[in-house]
């Protein structure tokens, strides 16, 4: 195993002799930054569609806006997100003329693909809680809206939990591929020290380890907040 | 109808599956190379850049070289195509391989600049001019052949509120010793050059490490001035950018593993394709 201790030499000369740590936390702290900030666009975005996809068609704006919201969804669903990394940082900014950030174009674009996943887990959700919860609180005098905000969505919350979870874990992941529009990522910082010393099996199997750790965290907190929804059910 | 669809849908199933077959019993080798690189058009033939193509083969895309060499030694690919100064990096890093020290290609690296910034090139050209005569240029290049000498240095960060005081340079920082990451630092030829041009220009400079498919595309947009990445000169990249007068002569090589002996007598590009024509028969 002659050559592994000398792989092992390479990696660690350059991971934290020379410093490639630092670009490694930096880009571990992007990838969360994006997956983080792209859940909370997409969950306040996938909340909005799921109610306007809820709401009684009897208004046109609510047609049109349902048609809109079909759209959106088919689009962000239909394509890959590098293609719609792409499409925005390099085709749409320079179409508007503005400039911005990698990371700013990233956050967006991960925050508008997850909204298209959030918004089906949020409907999903919403329909799952009984209609007569919602027909009770307006039979009380409630109006639809804080019918809605206060009866309705936070019972669907309770049960997607374990759902928007999962598509936090899969953002995480996805935000792997952000070195194409030039952002320095976890992927990122990990594959230059593949590729300033041709040695691929430390930085690889390190980058894994990365994620996976990651990611149990991840897992365990949504775990601990699942519990803590659960209090007031009536144990078994 | 519905029987109909079935039937449709299995004659498209069983033509896929005939396609994939009959794709993978076709005679062609593979040649490694590194993604829209100058070896991937020698490999596959392209109109624009005048290569014919290498008959029988056809190229894998890798992100960098080292990892097309990796495969190579797995047997996926059979030889790997490479610039000279990339390869002969490879063969001094990686055990088991070599180059093949025959230029398959005459070509020049220049740096792509902005269209909408000619008072740019004017004044990177002017530079380059300078570093040419003065000797600063040779020195960057033979710091990087002996390894003694070498700056690595940190980039700027990108600030769209001081676009006219930054110059911000797009590469791919998997292409040493012309550019790559040297710990958190950027490290390599065209790097330093970029370093040099920044200095006597008064500008901060910020490197945008992306993939080499991205780098002439990125010029013009998002603020990025200039695309520095062992640029080969050649029709297609000056839709996108004005280049530079050229600062360095490169050519493509064959990578091989080290105890292959077919290319021994091999002196001429010529005879190298010659070699690899016989092979595909």
């Amino acid at each position: 195993m002659g050559s592994l201790s000398s792989a092992w030499n390479v990696f660690y000369e350059q991971m934290i002799t020379k410093g490639g740590y630092k670009t490694a936390l930096q880009g571990l702290f992007t990838t969360i930054e994006i997956a983080v900030l792209g859940l909370v666009i997409g969950i306040i975005l996938g909340t909005l569609i799921a109610l306007v996809k809820v709401m009684p068609k009897n208004n046109p704006a609510v047609k049109i806006g349902s048609v809109i919201c079909d759209v959106y969804v088919g689009f962000f669903r239909g394509t890959p997100m590098v293609v719609q990394l792409l499409l925005g940082y390099f085709v749409l900014l320079p179409m508007l003329g503005v400039s911005s950030d990698a990371v700013v174009v990233a956050i967006i674009i991960f925050g508008l693909n997850s909204g298209a996943y959030v918004s089906e887990i949020m409907r999903a959700g919403i329909q799952s809680v009984d209609p007569g919860q919602l027909e009770a609180g307006r039979a009380v005098g409630l109006p639809f809206w804080p019918a809605m905000l206060k009866i309705v969505i936070p019972q669907s919350i309770k049960n997607i939990l374990p759902t928007l979870g999962n598509e936090f874990i899969v953002l995480i992941k996805e935000t792997s591929v952000v070195s194409f529009i030039a952002v320095v990522d976890l992927t990122k910082a990990f594959k230059s020290i593949g590729d300033a010393t041709y040695e691929y099996i430390l930085p690889y199997v390190m980058l894994a380890l990365v994620y996976l750790i990651l990611v149990l965290f991840v897992t365990y907190l949504i775990k601990l907040m699942e519990r803590r929804l659960r209090r007031n059910e009536r144990t078994v | 109808m519905k029987k109909l669809i079935s039937i449709l849908l299995a004659a498209v199933m069983l033509l896929s599956v005939a396609l994939t077959v009959a794709s993978c019993s076709g005679k062609e080798i593979y040649l490694g190379v590194q993604s829209g690189t100058t070896g991937q058009y020698y490999v596959d033939g392209d109109e624009d850049w005048g290569f014919d193509g290498i008959k029988g083969y056809a190229s894998k895309g890798y992100s960098n070289g080292g990892l097309a060499v990796a495969d190579m030694k797995n047997g996926a690919v059979k030889y790997v195509v490479i610039d000279e100064q990339p390869a002969k990096q490879l063969a001094q890093k990686v055990a088991g391989i070599k180059v093949i020290d025959v230029a398959l290609t005459e070509e020049e690296y220049a740096f792509g600049v902005d269209k909408n910034q000619p008072e740019l090139l004017a004044s990177i050209n002017a530079i380059l001019a300078e570093m040419k005569t003065s000797g600063a240029l040779d020195a960057i290049v033979a710091a990087y052949a002996t390894g003694d000498g070498i700056k690595p240095f940190t980039s700027g960060v990108k600030d769209p509120a001081k676009a006219d005081k930054q110059l911000v340079v797009a590469t791919n920082a998997a292409f040493a010793p012309f550019e790559y990451k040297d710990g958190d630092k950027f490290a390599g030829i065209d790097m330093e050059i970029a370093a040099y041009i920044a200095e006597k220009l008064g500008m901060e400079l910020v490197i945008e490490d992306m993939e080499f498919d991205s780098v002439v595309s990125s010029v013009g947009k998002n603020n990025v001035d200039v695309a520095m990445a062992g640029l080969t000169v050649n029709e297609t990249r000056k839709e996108f950018v004005n280049f530079t007068s050229s600062y360095y002569n490169a050519a493509q090589m064959l990578v091989v593993p080290a105890d292959n002996t077919d290319f021994n007598a091999c002196k001429t590009a010529e005879d190298v394709l010659a070699v690899l024509a016989e092979q595909a028969k």
